[in-house]
């Protein structure tokens, strides 16, 4: 019992004494002007897991500011892929652009294996060499949290969720400085969106290819008309893109919580990867390997393509809604990176 | 005072005029909801677009419509969007019901649309449909949503006539064909 005490400990001390955020392999580009630290806006994430870089695209005239999340879940990745390209790739004219590839980046150190074929690291080649990008988990590392309590109850509610669900930041929203390591993560965003007077947030996820949320644009319903508008032009790709509204009842989803709590407009995308088809959807499941790269139907330079194409339109239509705007130039087109996503990173 | 409606009833059928394969309806059109899902905002955005007289109401309760010379009722159910708009399954069809029964006292035609593909078929939507089928004079469907011909089937006692779109952005420009 004792060893076991000893054990603990140690590794408890093994992790505070060596943690520190966990470093992707980005290469920011022309157009990154700054690059912060989440802790930055809350130091409660300093020397944590939880940190994650920020990185700023400021335009030289001023306009609407934006936030980019990728990451939120780590086995996500056309969502991480995306907010990497802007990063690599984008020029910002007017208005200022943030984005967060990882936005929990303790999850990019945690593998799990939900389905069989998952990688552990997404390997591409560009011109400047070999790359790799961490295929992580959908929850916060346990080891930077600590036991799960036996069921998470969102707060002031009686909305229960299995207790693992306390690691997963997209049911903690706004989060809690005073919290789990999670609710840090949370938190720390909530504060960057507060403190940058951030207009318009998209946080970029992906669903099984049988879920009913594969290719969805979840909206705050304070700005579900803009989302029926992009919406609508996303249809000339033929996808049969969906809308959907953040529910009254279901709490600490990005949409709504930032919707409700802060200035910022918000909205979450949805693009189907095999790799998240564990479960049975109708008496469907995947049988074989999962290809999260080079499925047939949804392979990644697709699901990438999707995603940048959902923010490039938000960004269209920021304007007409709510009079501010911000341009970004020199992101691929819809097609170009469908053909070609990984000759677009650095 | 029934004869009265009666008679108001056969003018406002026999003022349907046609658009091609499509009757000719009245504005201002009031656009609500069955089931409180997306696909009603959608229509709002398109009506907007086509420049359309109309009103937008999620909600709208019954006695709005006598603001109104047409109405449309978008059918797509949505535990979310009911729970949002703080109904359930039987306040909505409820709710439905109140304002097909005003429509008819008040001779206001109803046109039917299903625009959001197979993701709304399900037991709430089909029931919200046919709740609506008998009582309207077009029906606006998105192709995907009718894989299994529900829609031609619930067409078939009136003979009442369907736009078939293949995408929610073909719908717009009829709109302004129909809605005058």
């Amino acid at each position: 019992m004792k060893n076991i005490i000893l054990m603990t400990l140690i590794v408890i001390m093994s992790i505070s004494i060596f943690a520190v955020p966990f470093y992707s392999d980005v290469r920011p580009g022309y157009g990154v002007t700054e690059e912060k630290w989440l802790s930055d806006y809350f130091s409660g994430l300093k020397d944590t897991w939880g940190d994650t870089k920020v990185y700023v695209l400021k335009g030289k005239e001023p306009g609407a500011s934006a936030l980019l999340l990728g990451g939120t879940h780590g086995n996500e990745i056309s969502g991480i892929m995306a907010a990497m390209m802007y990063v690599e790739r984008a020029n910002v004219q007017k208005g200022t652009l943030y984005v967060i590839v990882r936005a929990n980046n303790s999850n990019a150190t945690y593998h799990e294996k939900l389905v069989a074929g998952t990688p552990d690291w997404v390997e591409f080649e560009t011109q400047s060499g070999k790359r790799v990008v961490s295929y992580g988990s959908r929850r916060t590392n346990p080891m930077h949290q600590g036991n799960d309590p036996e069921k998470y109850r969102y707060p002031g509610t009686e909305l229960e969720f299995e207790g693992a669900e306390a690691r997963n930041l997209n049911r903690v929203h706004p989060g809690n400085p005073e919290g789990t390591l999670t609710e840090k993560i949370s938190y720390g965003i909530f504060e960057l969106i507060r403190k940058e007077k951030i207009d318009m947030v998209l946080d970029m996820h992906e669903a099984g290819t049988k879920s009913r949320l594969a290719y969805t644009l979840v909206c705050n319903p304070k700005n579900i008309d803009m989302g029926a508008m992009v919406m609508l032009d996303l249809e000339q790709h033929d996808l049969g893109f969906k809308l959907e509204q953040s529910s009254k009842e279901f709490r600490g989803l990005s949409h709504k919580e930032i919707g409700d709590q802060t200035e910022a407009i918000a909205f979450l995308s949805e693009t189907p990867n095999p790799g998240q088809d564990y479960g049975d959807y109708d008496g469907w499941s995947r049988q074989g390997l999962a290809d999260v790269i080079n499925d047939a139907q949804y392979p990644l330079s697709h699901r990438v393509a999707v995603q940048v194409e959902t923010f490039r339109l938000l960004c269209d239509y920021l304007p007409m809604f709510y009079e501010k705007e911000i341009i970004i130039q020199n992101i691929p087109s819809y097609d170009e990176i469908s053909d070609n996503l990984f000759g677009f990173y650095n | 005072m029934k004869k009265i409606i009666a008679v108001i009833t056969v003018i406002f059928a026999l003022a349907l005029v046609w658009a091609g394969d499509y009757p000719v309806f009245s504005g201002p059109l009031l656009i609500t909801s069955a089931g409180q899902s997306a696909g009603a905002v959608q229509l709002k955005v398109l009506s907007t677009k086509a420049k359309i007289k109309f009103e937008y109401d999620g909600v709208a309760k019954a006695e709005k419509l006598s603001s109104f010379k047409s109405v449309m009722i978008v059918v797509g159910a949505s535990t979310k969007g009911l729970g949002a708009a703080g109904l359930d399954n039987d306040k909505e069809m409820a709710r439905v019901q109140t304002i097909l029964d005003k429509a008819k006292e008040l001779g206001i035609p109803v046109i039917l649309a299903h625009i959001e593909g197979a993701s709304r078929r399900g037991s709430t939507s089909d029931k919200l449909a046919e709740l609506i089928a008998p009582y309207s004079s077009l029906y606006i469907i998105v192709n995907s949503g009718n894989e299994d011909g529900k829609f031609n089937k619930l067409a078939e006692p009136k003979k009442t006539p369907i736009a078939f779109f293949d995408k929610v952005s073909a719908i717009q420009p009829i709109l302004s064909e129909i809605i005058k």
